[in-house]
């Protein structure tokens, strides 16, 4: 446990220096930065890539966030609400997937080598090869077309949602990965001594099937749950929708650019990593405890 | 099991199709950088006027029809759209300047006499047969209305937007006029040079650095794994946001940042591979015959048991490397004045919601789906011909 808190508290410390060094590069104005979030005045001289950087790591480090027109109040305010649309896309869709890829895993494993499973391998190999950014234009194509819909437009929040939900579940490998990641557990499960057992004293194997099935599922969807972060913050590019993605776009794609904004998106960001680092790791330890001595 | 034979054989299906795909992408690519932009005529703006499904697909405009209510000559009479009495047939909406246009409108009842208004100069209507005819002089958009006389106090009326155009548009046009199928030629030019400066950065970086790794150990493995964790910590979507923005939206800095983001990964996936083999019985006997390391890790390790892995990494380089194109051309952080398939899907998204064509959208979808399908299949096929039998 505590070589994790190493590694992660690490891992966090290099993110976020990165994110700086990369954030320093952009020509923002002098009176963007500085801890005591008073503008300098136009007469302030440019700073250098190298203190630019070095101001924006004692910002993040700090936690020495300002008030923006684009957070609408303070920064840290704006970030965690944004990072709570994120986080109820990420973790809606996650739910979506692990609902889906249950059912027709063990479908799978119950049924290997009929032609209704290799079909199913088949088109959730092609559907979820997609990426989202495929799924959610086909989807605003055919609803705009077909049924007079324009997601992302007023009026229309379900529908968004809907869609987002859809792309996300559907796009980037991730569900085609966990059915067969559930077909293949669903097998091993099965040929254990103590689910012979189960069926030999007559009881029914769904509960200790499923049961035994929770730690695969956590293990690969915490593995690939950046993946849906990226594909959520596409969503919220192409829907408008007011999350991280959206955050950081409106901080960069100004004429001046608010580093301090973009930085705090990227520190949530980098939170949503460590996270599901820590519940990754907590999934392979319970998998396999001799992983997680 | 692989199946017997040499590798193309093995490779089946979707390594030929891939081929194929990738050679045609090629090949559009030359063409695109051969062919000069098409005039743009601003007043025009239209779906193809192929076949019924194609106009169902791109979106054209379907003509309305109404039941009018004494329409005697000019004066118009009370009219609303008539879901039992209806054309059979609409008019194709294209026609080109100085060619010859023929369109005899079906009924399924009888008519006293045809009327056509607001046509072009060329243009004329028989009043006993309904057959409109003629060579249309110029550029322009029409809106034009087509009555049958069915009785003394009643007509059908059919309102239909006429272009014509004097320059061949197999896509049709977008919101400003311009030639979709042009745009998206041009577009191909950004879906394979940054992929290669991705793959070039990634794929090879990433090769090198973890077969070292894999091979020695010790501190640079170390390293490799902080520095991954760390970059699968930040989405690669903001890094390359930040580039964009910090370099002036230079597409070829981006691309070589997209590099840098997936040689870690790249680097760890081989390294987890040398590390599988550097035990084996053959490399310890490669060592006794008195061969080189550099020999046996090249050689022996990465060329004959990594190669698929290096081969996957590199088509996934190109999809990650034209996703990210796209996506940032679509947001607006790469330069807008360069057709790309994201401006042409934010362009098309923008026609949708005015109600205009959705050919610019579904053009660039389907380029979108071409890329992505060429490298998904040329993954398969690789991999299924360079697997190991066992």
């Amino acid at each position: 446990m505590r070589g994790l808190l190493r590694e992660c508290a690490l891992v966090i410390v290099l993110a976020t220096v990165l994110v700086s060094i990369a954030l320093g590069a952009l020509h923002f104005p002098p009176t963007a930065l500085g801890q005591s979030c008073q503008p300098l005045g136009p007469g302030a001289v440019d700073y250098g890539w190298a203190r630019r950087t070095m101001e924006l790591m004692g910002t993040a480090f700090a936690m020495g966030f300002c008030d923006s027109p684009i957070t609408r109040g303070p920064i840290i305010a704006g970030t965690l609400r944004a990072a709570t649309i994120t986080a109820q896309l990420v973790l809606t869709s996650m739910t979506g997937v692990v609902l889906l890829a249950i059912p027709l895993g063990i479908r799978a494993a119950s049924h290997d080598g009929s032609r209704v499973t290799r079909a199913l391998r088949q088109a959730l190999d092609v559907v979820s090869g997609l990426p989202v950014l495929f799924w959610c234009t086909l989807l605003y194509l055919v609803l705009a077309r077909g049924f007079d819909m324009i997601p992302g437009s007023n009026g229309h929040a379900l529908v968004t949602l809907a869609v987002a939900m859809a792309a996300l579940i559907g796009g980037d490998h991730l569900l085609s990965d966990l059915v067969r990641r559930v077909e293949l557990a669903t097998r091993e499960i099965r040929s254990e001594p103590y689910m012979r057992t189960v069926r030999a004293g007559g009881f029914g194997e769904s509960r200790h099937l499923l049961l035994s099935l929770v730690p695969p599922i956590a293990t690969t969807v915490m593995a690939r749950a950046m993946f849906l972060v990226s594909g959520a913050i596409v969503v919220e590019l192409l829907f408008d929708l007011p999350g991280l993605g959206t955050q950081i776009r409106e901080s960069l794609g100004r004429e001046n650019p608010d580093p301090q904004v973009a930085l705090a998106a990227s520190m949530a960001l980098i939170g949503f990593g460590f996270v599901f680092r820590v519940l990754h790791r907590a999934a392979v330890y319970a998998a396999d405890r001799r992983t997680g001595r | 099991m692989s199946a017997p034979g040499p590798w193309w054989r093995r490779g089946g299906g979707a390594l030929w199709s891939g081929c194929v795909l990738l050679l045609l992408l090629a090949g559009v690519n030359v063409w695109a950088l051969r062919v000069a932009p098409t005039p743009n005529r601003q007043v025009l703006k239209f779906a193809p006027s192929h076949s019924t499904v194609a106009r169902a697909l791109l979106g054209a405009p379907r003509p309305i029809d109404e039941l009018c209510v004494a329409m005697l000559g000019s004066t118009d009479g009370e009219c609303k759209p008539s879901a039992t009495q209806r054309f059979r047939s609409s008019m194709p909406p294209v026609a080109r300047v100085g060619r010859e246009y023929a369109y005899r409108p079906a009924l399924p009842r009888p008519v006293t006499t045809w009327l056509l208004r607001g046509q072009p100069d060329g243009l004329s209507i028989d009043s006993a047969t309904g057959m409109i005819s003629g060579r249309p002089e110029r550029v322009d958009r029409y809106d034009m209305t087509l009555i049958a006389q069915l009785t003394a106090d009643s007509a059908l009326k059919q309102s239909i937007a006429l272009y014509v155009d004097d320059r061949t548009l197999w896509l049709g046009a977008d919101r400003f006029g311009d030639d979709v199928f042009g745009n998206l030629l041009r577009s191909t030019r950004f879906l394979l040079l940054p992929g290669l400066v991705t793959v070039m950065v990634g794929v090879v970086g990433g090769v090198l650095l973890g077969a070292f790794a894999g091979f020695y150990g010790g501190p640079m493995r170390r390293v490799l794994n902080v520095m991954t964790a760390a970059l699968q910590s930040i989405p690669g979507l903001l890094l390359v946001f930040v580039t964009a923005s910090a370099s002036d939206l230079n597409r070829w800095l981006v691309m070589i940042v997209v590099g840098l983001i997936l040689a870690p990964e790249t680097a760890t996936a081989i390294a987890e591979r040398v590390e599988a083999f550097r035990r084996r019985e053959f490399v310890e006997a490669a060592r006794e015959l008195g061969l080189r390391d550099r020999t046996i890790l090249w050689n022996e390790i990465v060329w004959h048991n990594a190669r698929d892995l290096v081969m996957t990494k590199a088509a996934h380089g190109f999809v990650y490397a034209t996703l990210m194109d796209v996506t940032l051309s679509y947001v607006g952080l790469l330069d807008a004045q360069t057709a790309s398939l994201g401006g042409m899907l934010r362009s098309g998204r923008a026609s949708l919601t005015s109600g205009d064509s959705s050919s610019e959208l579904t053009a660039a979808l389907l380029g979108v789906l071409w890329v992505v399908t060429t490298f998904m299949l040329l993954d398969r096929g690789i991999r299924r011909a360079w697997a190991r039998p066992r």
